[in-house]
């Protein structure tokens, strides 16, 4: 389990939070705020970005994510996806990942993102130079 | 002459064993080589006793390790010290890669109390033993031509109820590390700073550090900051980080990324 409460993530260049194995985690009233400030594809506030396995139950409630991801435009706020394919040599599609139960509820989620593409909250694979399969994570919940 | 002392009185060194041989005369008269003591707590101090907070004079390795008389090295201290005792390392800079395999706290006098690597790509502190606090002090690396290759506090074995409070930790490749031999059950972690590192802390792949607890403090401007794997092509990526608890802690200002698991 893993629980953040009250943590602030801010001015990381690229990521604030990144994650490619995840399971069973909360994060409550975190603060992530002007992260992924770099050009860099996929610069974000939170990037789960889940590969080889499979992964359930991540909550992110009660939180800031602001002015994050903005110099690019796969940038975001809050990026979630379970990887199937793609890759180098398409190595994510040898053992395709599964997420299952995400609930994302009562955050304040303001001024992330640039261009087409960018996204406060993005479920899925960005639609900016994708060309492989998007299954996206399962249950998810975003009252 | 001083007056009359009732009740129970502490004395520095105690002895924890020892015969009298003429328990019909008023005080304690030893038998030659039969009592042996030993202190609970031993101080250290460099060759200066500027800023110091707990010692009177400037260290030496030959001396009994009291506050009056203290020793120059932590690895001194350790090597006399027994499971339970605090050591106190005063103000100072001290070139030392000591491995505390003793269930011991070592106590600086905040980040006055400096220790250095003895070698650019060594660890400063290497926690070896159950039950180790390290606080109050500041683990500083060397820094190579922006490529540090030390680390402040090293894990690489089973240890548990581990504690490190208000520690800065700066300029290594990794400011605390758990190699891919650790097994850390129980590590608190308290108001400390790790920072101008590669990794503010980096748990390898192979590693293993249950219940975690972050509070307070920053780890800030590394490269990467908290870390459990950066290896995104890797299918067999770190899973023995469980149990992480991180409350009113600041990640940021990383070159890389905050959080990475």
């Amino acid at each position: 389990m893993y629980l953040l409460p009250g943590t602030t993530f801010t001015g990381n260049t690229l990521k604030g939070l990144y994650f490619e194995k995840l399971n069973e985690a909360s994060f409550d009233n975190i603060t992530v705020d002007n992260n992924g400030t770099s050009e860099t594809e996929h610069a974000a506030g939170i990037d789960i970005n889940l590969k080889f396995g499979n992964y359930s139950t991540i909550e992110i409630k009660n939180s800031t994510i602001s002015n994050n991801g903005k110099s690019n435009n796969n940038g975001g706020g809050i990026l979630v996806k379970a990887r199937i394919s793609g890759g180098p040599s398409g190595i994510y599609g040898t053992n395709p990942a599964t997420l299952n139960n995400v609930s994302i509820h009562n955050n304040f989620v303001t001024t992330n993102g640039a261009g087409t593409w960018g996204a406060g909250i993005r479920i899925g694979e960005s639609n900016n130079s994708f060309t492989g399969t998007d299954v996206g994570p399962t249950a998810v919940a975003n009252p | 002459m001083s007056t009359k002392i009732a009740g129970n009185v502490t004395y520095q060194p105690f002895l924890i064993n020892g015969t009298d041989d003429a328990t019909g005369t008023p005080g304690f008269q030893p038998v030659a080589g039969a009592c042996s003591g030993a202190f609970t707590e031993y101080y250290v101090n460099d060759g200066s006793t500027t800023d110091d907070q707990y010692t009177g004079a400037i260290g030496d390795d030959t001396n009994p390790g009291t506050a009056a008389l203290p020793f120059a090295t932590i690895t001194k201290a350790l090597n006399v010290a027994q499971a339970g005792n605090t050591i106190w390392v005063d103000a100072g800079i001290y070139a030392s890669n000591v491995t505390v395999n003793k269930e011991v706290t070592i106590k600086g006098a905040g980040y006055t109390t400096k220790l250095t690597s003895v070698t650019t790509n060594g660890n400063i502190i290497t926690v070896a033993a159950n039950n180790v606090t390290i606080r109050d002090l500041h683990l500083e690396g060397t820094l190579i031509e922006n490529s540090s290759a030390t680390r402040g506090i090293y894990f690489n074995s089973a240890v548990s109820g581990i504690a490190v409070t208000n520690v800065k930790s700066s300029l290594h490749q990794y400011a605390m590390y758990a190699d891919n031999n650790a097994d850390v059950n129980g590590l608190t972690v308290t108001n400390s700073e790790f920072l101008a590192s590669g990794n503010g802390f980096q748990v390898e792949t192979s590693a293993k550090v249950a219940n975690l607890t972050i509070t307070g403090g920053s780890i800030s401007n590394n490269l990467y900051g908290f870390s459990s794997t950066a290896n995104g092509a890797a299918t067999n990526n770190q899973t023995g980080l469980t149990g992480v608890s991180v409350t009113r802690h600041n990640l940021h200002r990383q070159y890389f990324k905050g959080l990475i698991f």
